[in-house]
């Protein structure tokens, strides 16, 4: 039996399929009511989310700076931050603006590719977000601790006066460290693959830091393609 | 058009064309709670984009185009964060168990296309589901966003699997 053959033997079931099936339309109308389940529309809520926070960040470290002007040690540490939390900002609204272009009624080819880009462009700006934060955490914290509880980080860690040159080294030893730190969760991620599978969160944190997801989303979206352009 | 009329238009055309739902639902998952899941997940997007429908086309052929761009994004785990996060009903929109057993007894045929079909990658698992819906490969291109040769190319190849498959069915059962 060949395909046209068991697509004539469907052909003949469809009426019966059309006939038997039931459609919960009472269900139908119900889900009309809670289209918030619908998927993308929390993924945009979530990005949303982020730009919301991001904005406010934005503010907050505006402020810092210009409170910390003539202050070198604050000023510069927070317009590091600020440009971090800049560069976030503008990857949350291509993502929204991404999500608001998305039409599913679009030829399937076209939506998957977006979707593939999209999915690439989240997946590389949580790597991004973790490896910057495990090296970068201290101008952060130097930021967060004088602008909520006015205390200065670098007078009580050394860094102003005659032990300035023990600081340095801590300094560069911390960034060694968030290097090496990076390196670990690397080592874990493959390692305790297995185990994460129990948790989707874990599991995706996972496949993030071991760049799983990337490759995957990297190689559905090459799919897309070949599949788009193979005519042999 | 009032909301109520546009509601009630939208349930009669989803309730004249629900095989869809359960075709492209089927191909897509292998496990009752995940079609079921997936069943809804595509009904809250026709349910989104209806406004946008425009009605010089056949709705058959929009709603394929949404039912597959839903299953595949959410196969490639494009919405599958959200999906665990948000547990959907138990209720079936659709009764798949009257539907099963309908295609069950369209013989050891469907068995064997069901076996290629989980083996196939997601793009081709459309096309397939249009050409055994009868669609032209000209009407498939279209929904895709590919080229008909294209098309007519890719249908030759999983005529060619089924046919291997069917042969390893036969040499099995021998």
């Amino acid at each position: 039996m060949d395909l046209d053959e068991l697509k004539a033997r469907l052909a003949a079931h469809d009426e019966k399929l059309d006939r038997l099936v039931r459609l919960d339309a009472a269900r139908v109308r119900a889900m009309q009511l809670d289209k918030t389940h619908a998927s993308l529309r929390w993924l945009g809520r979530g990005v949303a989310f982020e730009l919301l926070m991001t904005i406010v960040a934005v503010v907050w470290l505006g402020d810092f700076v210009f409170t910390h002007l003539r202050e070198p040690r604050f000023l510069v540490p927070a317009l590091l931050v600020d440009c971090g939390a800049i560069a976030y900002l503008g990857n949350c609204i291509r993502q929204l603006a991404a999500l608001a272009r998305l039409d599913y009624s679009q030829p399937v080819v076209t939506v998957q590719k977006e979707l593939g880009k999209l999915r690439i462009l989240r997946i590389r700006t949580t790597r991004w977000t973790m490896m910057v934060s495990l090296v970068c955490w201290f101008p952060v914290l130097v930021v967060l601790v004088e602008g909520f509880f006015g205390v200065d980080l670098w007078r009580i860690l050394g860094a102003v006066g005659a032990q300035h040159e023990t600081f340095v080294l801590w300094l560069v030893l911390n960034v060694l460290f968030g290097v090496a730190a990076a390196g670990v969760l690397l080592w874990l991620a493959r390692r305790y693959e297995a185990r994460a599978e129990r948790s989707p969160r874990l599991q995706r944190l996972m496949d993030e830091f071991a760049g799983r997801s990337l490759t995957n989303a990297l190689r559905s979206l090459q799919a897309v393609r070949e599949f788009e352009t193979e005519t042999r | 058009m009032t909301d109520a009329v546009v509601d009630e238009r939208f349930v009669t055309l989803l309730e004249r064309h629900k095989r869809i739902l359960y075709k492209v639902a089927s191909a897509y998952c292998a496990n009752a709670e995940d079609r079921r899941d997936l069943a809804q997940e595509i009904v809250v997007q026709l349910w989104r984009s209806f406004p946008r429908y425009d009605e010089r086309f056949k709705f058959s052929t929009w709603m394929y185009r949404i039912a597959m761009n839903v299953a595949i994004s959410s196969l490639r785990g494009s919405s599958r964060g959200a999906r665990q996060t948000v547990p959907l009903d138990d209720v079936e929109l659709i009764d798949f168990a009257a539907a099963d057993r309908l295609m069950g007894e369209a013989g050891d045929g469907v068995r064997v296309l069901q076996r290629l079909v989980a083996k196939l990658d997601e793009l081709s698992r459309a096309l397939l589901v249009l050409y055994i819906e009868g669609y032209s490969h000209a009407e498939s291109a279209e929904i895709l966003g590919i080229t008909a040769t294209n098309a007519a190319t890719r249908i030759n190849r999983v005529k060619n699997k089924l046919k291997e498959e069917m042969e390893g069915d036969a040499h099995g059962s021998r």
